[in-house]
């Protein structure tokens, strides 16, 4: 039996998804779940950023792979932030990149789809932490290890 | 010796800006990918945290090896089954 089915223990958090999508665990860590909130955290982080820092900020292009972008999109504000900086003032005819090529240089292959993959399912993930966050059953909410053996196995 | 130089800086890895070439070796990438996804999965999924790491570990093990097993059957499918028979 799913946990969300059982009475009264699911309740709806509307600010918890709203933080969880700005900052990753954050939603968690709000509810009282900060052991949760830190390695939602830092796994979501970590994968994003390897994902930058294999592929470059090329990856993200809202223009370019509007699907891919949809994904990221969901790891929080990070998305649209490095889209938007990067198509305003990373381009080859930026003042930076007439000066010492300081612009992304395009990825192809893998080098372009594994950090793609990478940042996109760091952002599906942080949407399950959002959809935990937005019903979350009370027992479990009122403590780290607050979950009582009346709302059933979840893992 | 400038123009040497110059080249080296032109080549070197720019955090952010250069792709890193990945074309050898991406498929090991896959390792890290499966154990942050269990990482953030379990920590979001599990009822208490006591054997969080176990499930994590657990979780990237079983993943790994049903991939394995997937690349061993299409390793026979396609170098050795579909030659063969088809």
């Amino acid at each position: 039996m799913s946990s969300w089915d059982t009475e009264d223990d699911a309740r709806f958090n509307f600010l918890a998804p709203v933080l969880a999508w700005l900052v990753p665990g954050l939603g968690h860590w709000m509810l009282g779940h900060r052991r949760r909130a830190r390695l939602i955290f830092t796994g979501i982080a970590v994968m994003y950023f390897s994902g930058l820092l294999i592929g470059g900020l090329d990856i993200v292009d809202r223009r370019g792979d509007p699907l891919w972008y949809a994904g990221q999109f969901l790891a929080g504000p990070v998305t649209p932030a490095i889209d938007l900086w990067r198509s305003r003032h990373f381009t080859p005819d930026s003042p930076a990149a007439k000066v010492n090529h300081a612009y992304p240089v395009p990825s192809f292959a893998h080098a372009n789809e594994i950090p793609t993959l990478f940042t996109t399912v760091a952002g599906m993930l942080n949407l399950l932490a959002i959809l935990d966050v937005l019903v979350l059953p009370r027992q479990r909410a009122e403590g780290e290890s607050g979950f009582n053996s009346r709302v059933g196995a979840r893992a | 010796m400038i123009p040497t130089l110059c080249s080296i800086v032109t080549l070197a890895y720019r955090p952010l800006l250069d792709p890193i070439d990945v074309n050898g070796w991406w498929w090991w990438l896959v390792i890290p990918l499966v154990f942050l996804i269990s990482m953030v999965y379990k920590a979001i999924r599990v009822p208490t945290m006591r054997r969080y790491w176990r499930q994590v570990i657990k979780m990237t093990v079983q993943v790994m090896f049903v991939m394995a097993l997937m690349c061993v059957g299409l390793y026979v499918v396609v170098i050795w089954a579909a030659p063969r028979y088809f």
